[in-house]
């Protein structure tokens, strides 16, 4: 049986996640281009969320 | 869309939330109601005021340590008031705060201070634990400073807690303020919290129900009780804390919870307990008369994520309940799709309380707060919980136990993984597990090691002590040569672990030997650790903690009847030890006597205080003795003797300081006693020159907040004549502690002398000991007490007016002059025989008199005077020096015979001494009784009957003559003491000079004295009939004009009101002010939080403007403004406008003003 896949996943806040890849995505979220198996998608997101705060704090809005 | 009718989702009601920052929130109460108490401990008051100058320092000394928004501080600090200090100054900084307590485990702190960048630790014990730490600044608490703004926004975090982390490293978990201020602002909802509240600070501070704790009263004007360390730690203590703080509302651990007494609890009315399974039996002791709920919510979601009302109707296991305002919750299964209702499966949570996440761990994060797909806010997240839930048919939530490998041991998340990933990091460890398994004393861990020669438990400990928290501590250990694996899946097979944690435990069997205590120490030791002790086991060792103790503490109290403190469990640590502690300790026999507590004012102590700082340039509270010393003095040897009596009698060297005019003690550490040598060798005039020095000295005006409360000053009137003065403050003396002073002084001298004089054995208990055990049974004992006097003394006139010769000064003088009489020989005796025949005493048969002269003097049959209580009570009182003094109301009726008005006053005497548990001032109140600064409340008389023996001091080879010392003042119109002088009885009195002269009190001395003898030697007659012609006239009529009051100063005119006519947006806030708050009228100045507003009400106003208008108002808008004038002003463009402003502070200095103006209290000592 093939390992789910998965997808990293990303809001309006810049704040990632990763959503089952044959599901339909929840409104708001973005998918980001990568997909992998859970661990893949986990390590992916290690790399790129460099910055955890929300983006709107990250720029002064709130 | 997810159909929500046939899947198990609840939502909890929207609510608006203010959109600030705690700091911004913490400040504004405080700028509203400064002088109120925002943290209390015992004695130590924080009020807002302090709270926030102080706190302000904190962040003013964190900014020039280069800390701003965003930065993370650590905090380590005891838990004192000076704790929340710390905490608010580093949210006021704008940065976020990282708890660090004190005391655990090195390693794992600095780790944790390393991983979330924590450059800079503030608290009274950063220097001590971070001192040495390299790149680490250790700060102690500044001084207050002004308050700048908090420069943080709602978005940013407010704190960042550790929990156990399954990789074996903690996780940080970021919270906002934004999540902090919308959680307090629901619970607040939930559980209808005001102003009025005075919360349990009993969580730690790295347990995020501090957040409760804290800041749900700091943001509405409650005040936080903070335990203190010991006081958390042992239930006698906890249960007496809750009772002295009155506390109202409060979280607590259902472990801790069941080791307290509802009956101890009566004002806490609201009562949120969680952190672990709920028994539903808990609930059902705990729940009669108080709101009982039950809270849960990961520190993910903030706090608490859903909660509700919990009934003895509920059944194990009770429900969590539903999802608080804001919040959403969801049962999914593995797929995260929701299951039907009633099914099982993880709890998601959704709403503003999400934390940020995981500091520095963006994949954990990812994989536990994920897309929410339920709701209808594009781009929001769930958090998955972890725990298996199922919804129950009335649509509460059931919460049924972790989905992964975290367990809660007494309260605190711990991922079994940590501990394993640590244990394993040994070099002597192959491979460990470790279960968490029921055990005596609530769920254990228990650790399987191989191989077989794995480290012994000793060393393991030592090891893992400095990685691991207590409650991380493998209770046991099993070694191994290999860990069991299931036949099936090949996997580790945990059900064979645990049914050999099951066998490996100890058998329920108690050797017998020793004596009761013995045996029943071990019994208990053997129930509570799972392990029969040796007499070298070591508690610590055997798996014990501060829960172990309490139940241990608590259990021995019940079964043998003894009262040890659990801090000897972590001092004196073997079993053999704690045997010997519990044989030496006194039975505690329900007398409640708990021993080794802290400077504490006692009631009575407080009281006097306050009535000291109302006659401050008098000195009616002081007690002055004076003697005669013949014969070779050595004065140093008397310093030395006074300074051991100082030693051992702590409360002669406290200060009685105060904080926002409320009183607290300090104790000064022992010095050497100054005793001043007067030389009058070379006086003409030296015995009057020595009564005008011992006046003086007797009235010197203490400095109870400064000073010593007393002084010892010696007269040299020759080489071998001196006089020794000692006056002392009531406060810490009083009759019986003279006599106890004159004993101690007398051994003291002998020894000082190096005479072989054995020494005196340590005292059993402290006066601060009496104040702790007083405030308790006061507690117990006040309402029922109460009832009796109240209902006693029913109908009873409130003032007594004897004929005077002056008009009655506006406020009460404490002059003071003195007077006596002695009966007569053949009134003596026939006072003595009818107190005989009636069984009473001399003192009753006065009394009886006493108020036969009073119906003459004012005509009125039914008298109040005041008596005097010695309240030792217990043994261990008897040789403690401090005032234990009450004056107590008397009701003396007149009419029928003498003999009958005896008995009354007899049976008077004794009865008012039963009733102990209602101070005078309450009874005042509960009677109803007006103020008035002319004369003492209710009792303007005493007649004290407490008749010491005059106690006598006797010094080495001294001679000792008492010297007599006039009283330096009088806190009643008149006082009658009942002495015995040279075997006959008599009164002497001391009356206020401004309303009598001299010649009316002696002639009403004699007159007393003929008619108490005319009426004993005919106790059957009708008392009126017998000496008719007594009082004479002088004494019955007042002198003419004299029964009148001068005249007070005219009160001020009111304060003129607002001049303007109101607006139409004052019409309309005004409007509905007076709907929400149920009010006929409100002024346009009127605080909204002075007039019956609290938060609710204040959301409800909000509801009400914001349809009203239509435009967008924050609730901190109505925060801001909180006067009708103000919010109009703001909500018509003219907030900024200065005259509004400056008239705000106006109004808030005339509040202030008057709450530091003390409510006017009638002295009634003697």
């Amino acid at each position: 049986m093939a390992e789910p896949r998965f997808l990293v996943v990303r809001n309006d806040e810049e704040q990632y996640s990763i959503w089952s890849a044959d599901r339909e995505l929840p409104a708001g979220w973005h998918d980001t281009g990568f997909a992998g198996s859970r661990e893949e998608c986990l390590a992916h997101v290690d790399e790129v969320w460099t910055d955890m705060r929300p983006r709107s704090v990250r720029e002064g809005i709130s | 869309m997810t159909d929500t009718l046939t899947v198990s989702a609840a939502s909890g009601a929207d609510l608006p939330w203010p959109d600030a920052t705690l700091a911004d929130l913490i400040t504004d109460r405080a700028a509203r109601v400064p002088d109120a108490v925002a943290v209390r401990q015992w004695d130590t008051r924080l009020t807002y005021r302090q709270l926030v100058e102080r706190a302000a320092g904190v962040a003013a000394a964190l900014h020039a340590h280069g800390v701003g928004r965003g930065d993370r501080v650590g905090v380590c600090g005891a838990r004192t008031p000076d704790l929340v200090v710390t905490v608010v100054g580093v949210l006021l900084a704008g940065a976020a705060y990282v708890p660090l307590e004190p005391g655990g485990p090195r390693d794992r702190l600095r780790e944790i201070a390393r991983d979330a960048g924590v450059r800079v630790v503030v608290g009274d014990a950063a220097v001590a634990e971070f001192g040495d730490e390299p790149d680490v600044e250790a700060l102690g608490l500044p001084g207050p400073a002004p308050l700048a703004p908090c420069p943080a926004r709602p978005g940013d975090p407010a704190y960042v807690l550790f929990t156990s982390g399954s990789t074996g490293r903690p996780k940080g978990v970021l919270t906002t303020h934004r999540n902090a201020v919308e959680f307090v602002t629901g619970v607040t909802a939930l559980t209808g919290a005001d102003a009025s509240m005075r919360s349990l600070g009993i969580a730690s501070l790295g347990f995020d129900a501090a957040t409760m704790d804290l800041f749900v009263p700091l943001t509405l004007g409650g005040a936080v009780q903070l335990l203190g360390a010991d006081d958390r730690a042992d239930p006698a203590r906890l249960a007496r804390f809750v009772a002295a703080h009155e506390v109202t509302w409060g979280f607590i651990t259902p472990t801790v919870l069941a080791l307290l007494d509802p009956a101890d609890a009566p004002s806490w009315r609201v009562l949120l307990c969680g952190g672990e399974a709920v028994p539903a039996e808990l609930v059902a002791r705990w729940s009669p008369g108080r709101r009982f709920l039950n809270g849960y919510g990961p520190t993910e979601t903030t706090v608490l994520a859903v909660g509700g009302d919990l009934t003895p109707a509920d059944t194990d296991p009770v429900p969590i309940g539903r999802p608080l305002p804001n919040h959403r919750a969801y049962v999914v299964d593995a797929q995260l799709r929701p299951v039907p209702p009633g099914e099982t499966g993880e709890l998601l949570i959704g709403g503003p309380g999400l934390a940020d996440g995981y500091l520095n761990r963006p994949a954990l994060t990812a994989e536990r707060f994920v897309p929410d797909e339920f709701g209808n806010v594009p781009g929001a997240r769930l958090y998955r919980t972890g725990d298996l839930v199922r919804q129950a048919p009335d649509g509460r939530i059931v919460y049924l136990g972790r989905a992964d490998r975290q367990v809660k041991v007494r309260g605190q998340r711990i991922e079994l993984g940590e501990i394993e990933a640590v244990l394993a990091a040994h070099p002597g460890v192959e491979r460990v597990v470790v279960e968490a398994v029921p055990g005596p004393a609530g769920t254990e861990l228990v650790a399987f090691l191989t191989p077989a020669a794995a480290p012994d438990d000793d060393v393991l400990r030592a090891y893992a002590e400095q990685r691991l928290t207590a409650a991380m501590l493998p209770a046991r250990t099993v070694r191994l040569a290999a860990l069991p694996v299931s036949p099936t899946t090949g996997k580790l097979d945990r059900p064979a672990l645990r049914e050999l944690a099951a066998t490996a435990a100890p058998a329920d069997v108690t050797p017998d030997g020793g004596d009761p205590v013995e045996v029943a120490v071990r019994r208990l030791w053997t129930r509570l650790l799972g392990v029969v002790p040796a007499p070298d086991s070591d508690f610590l060792a055997a798996g014990g903690n501060s829960i172990a103790a309490m139940r241990l503490v608590a259990a021995l109290r019940a079964e043998t009847g003894r009262q040890v403190d659990t801090r000897v469990l972590f001092t004196d640590r073997t079993f053999a030890a704690l045997v010997d502690r519990v044989r030496a300790a006194d039975p505690a026999g329900g007398d409640g006597l708990t021993t080794g507590n802290p400077p504490t004012l006692s009631p009575p102590q407080r009281r006097l205080w306050f009535m000291d700082q109302l006659a401050p340039s008098s000195a009616p509270y002081n007690i002055a003795v004076a003697h005669r010393l013949r014969g070779p003095l050595d004065v140093a040897a008397l310093g030395a003797a006074l300074r051991v009596v100082a030693e051992r009698h702590d409360v002669l060297r406290w200060r009685i300081a105060q904080q926002g005019g409320v009183p607290y003690a300090v104790r000064e550490e022992p010095t050497d006693v100054a005793v001043p040598v007067v030389d009058l060798t070379a006086s003409a005039a030296g015995d009057a020159e020595l009564a005008a020095m011992l006046a003086a000295g007797a009235g010197h005006a203490f400095d109870l907040a400064t000073g010593p409360p007393w002084q010892v000053t010696v007269y040299r009137l020759a080489a071998e004549e001196h006089v020794l003065a000692v006056t002392v403050h009531h406060a810490v003396f009083d009759g019986w502690s003279e006599a106890l002073l004159y004993d101690e002084l007398a051994t003291a001298y002998d020894r000082a002398l190096g005479r072989p004089t054995p020494g005196r054995p340590p005292l059993p208990a402290t006066y601060a000991d009496y104040a702790v055990w007083r405030e308790d049974r006061d507690r117990r004992r006040g309402e029922a007490d109460l009832a009796w006097w109240t209902g006693h003394l029913a109908g009873a006139p409130t003032v007594l007016e004897l004929p005077r010769d002056r008009p009655r000064p506006a406020v009460q003088t404490y002059a003071g002059a003195e007077a006596a009489v002695a009966l007569d020989e053949s009134a003596d005796r026939a006072v003595r025989d009818l107190a005989a025949r009636r069984g009473t005493t001399v003192a009753a048969v006065l009394l009886a008199g006493f108020g036969e002269l009073l119906r003459r003097l004012t005509g009125g049959a039914d008298h109040v005077l005041g008596a005097i209580v010695a309240d030792r009570r217990l043994a261990a009182f008897d040789e403690v020096i401090g005032f234990f003094i009450d004056t107590v109301p008397v009701r003396v009726r007149a009419g029928g015979s003498f003999a009958e008005q005896v008995d009354r006053c007899a049976a008077e005497l004794h009865e008012v001494t039963a009733h102990p548990g209602a101070p005078l001032e309450r009874i005042v109140e509960a009677l109803g009784v007006g103020r008035d600064t002319s004369r003492a409340p209710l009792v303007q008389v005493l007649f004290n009957v407490l008749n010491f023996v005059p106690p006598r001091l006797t010094l080495a080879d001294l001679t000792v003559e008492a010297v007599p010392v006039p009283k330096p003042g009088s806190p009643f119109d008149l006082t009658v003491y009942v002495v015995e002088r040279d075997g006959r009885a008599g009164v002497e009195v001391v009356h206020n000079p401004d309303l009598f002269e001299a010649e009316r009190i002696t002639a009403l001395l004699a007159d007393l004295a003929a008619l108490v003898g005319a009426l004993a030697a005919d106790p059957d007659a009708p008392a009126g009939e017998v000496a008719a012609e007594l009082p004479r006239p002088a004494v019955r009529v007042a002198a003419l004009g004299a029964m009148t009051v001068v005249a007070a100063e005219p009160a001020r005119a009111p304060l003129p009101a607002g001049p303007d006519a109101l607006t139409a947006t004052e019409e309309l806030i005004a409007g509905i002010w007076r709907d929400v708050l149920g009010r006929d009228t409100v002024g346009v100045a009127d605080n909204f939080f002075d007039i019956g507003g609290h938060s609710m009400a204040l959301a409800a106003v909000h509801a009400r403007l914001t349809e009203a208008t239509g435009r967008s108002i924050t609730m901190l808008d109505l925060f801001r403004h909180p006067t009708v004038r103000a919010l109009a002003a703001s909500l018509d463009g003219a907030a900024e406008r200065p005259e509004l402003a400056r008239a705000a502070l106006r109004a808030a200095a005339r509040r202030g003003r008057a709450r530091r103006t003390p409510p006017p209290r009638r002295p009634h000592q003697p």
